[in-house]
């Protein structure tokens, strides 16, 4: 089956995320983008509009080295939705992160991100790596 | 594009759900079924196995109901994004959940995660 378009989409952005290449990124996102984090940890929470969300991705940058990680193993997609379970590692001091992440976005009819959630299968562990 | 037997699958499990087939839903987990709640309620955490997955379910107040926003689904995977609704002591819950699950090899549910767009009004409600 061939893939959707908006997992082609998905597969883009985590690619850019991973090289670190912000301004590319920012255009899979709408200015009023809602980000869901899970979780009870210090980046938990809402974040709202693409310059919060552009905020917290440079927390994580600088709490990790800018070495997190995101390694997808299934991308699904509709017209406007999209999944993605995916192996996230990261370091930061001497903790270790290896969790697998499963993430869902809702998709705008021009290809951008407007709402994304995310838990992962570890949310303990989620949990002290960021704590 | 035809659906995905997967996806049949899981909207056999919610048909179940809500109209009170709790044996249809059942029979959809694998034994050694996973559900994660998100969010700080009385819900949540993470349940193991069958009997602690239906007895979480069911005690859910208000008898949630769900209505399929849609479902993707692949081999080893289903989202589902549903919009649900319940009520319990004049509160009103109306949320929409993303609900991200792993299959195991023999097409059963075997990890689900609950996922909701406004968690604050979530928490409150079963709280």
């Amino acid at each position: 089956m061939a893939e959707h378009p908006n997992a082609g989409l998905i597969r883009e952005a985590i690619s850019l995320f991973n090289r670190g290449d912000w301004d590319a990124y920012r255009e899979y996102f709408t200015e009023d983008v809602v980000w869901h984090v899970g979780g009870n940890h210090p980046l938990s929470g809402d974040y709202r509009g693409r310059d919060a969300i552009f905020e917290y991705f440079a927390r994580v940058r600088d709490l990790t080295g800018g070495g997190l990680r995101t390694e997808p193993q299934d991308i699904l997609a509709d017209d406007s939705h999209g999944g993605v379970f995916t192996r996230v590692t990261a370091d930061r001091d001497d903790r270790h992160l290896d969790v697998v992440l499963a993430q869902a976005y809702r998709i705008n009819p021009d290809g951008k991100f407007t709402e994304y959630w995310a838990l992962a299968d570890d949310q303990d562990a989620v949990n002290a790596f960021w704590s | 594009m035809t659906e995905h037997p997967n996806a049949a699958t899981a909207r056999r499990s919610y048909e179940a759900w809500n109209i009170g087939g709790l044996d249809v839903l059942r029979e959809g987990f694998a034994e050694d079924v996973v559900f994660h709640f998100a969010g700080n309620n009385a819900m949540s955490g993470t349940y193991r196995g069958q009997d602690a997955v239906m007895d979480v379910l069911v005690s859910q107040p208000g008898f949630p109901h769900a209505e399929m926003e849609t479902i993707l689904a692949s081999d080893d995977h289903i989202i589902a994004f549903l919009n649900v609704t319940a009520e319990r002591d004049g509160k009103t819950l109306d949320v929409v959940l993303a609900m991200p699950m792993k299959l195991n090899a023999e097409g059963k549910i075997r990890e689900v995660w609950y996922l909701a767009n406004d968690q604050r009004g979530y928490d409150e409600f079963y709280s």
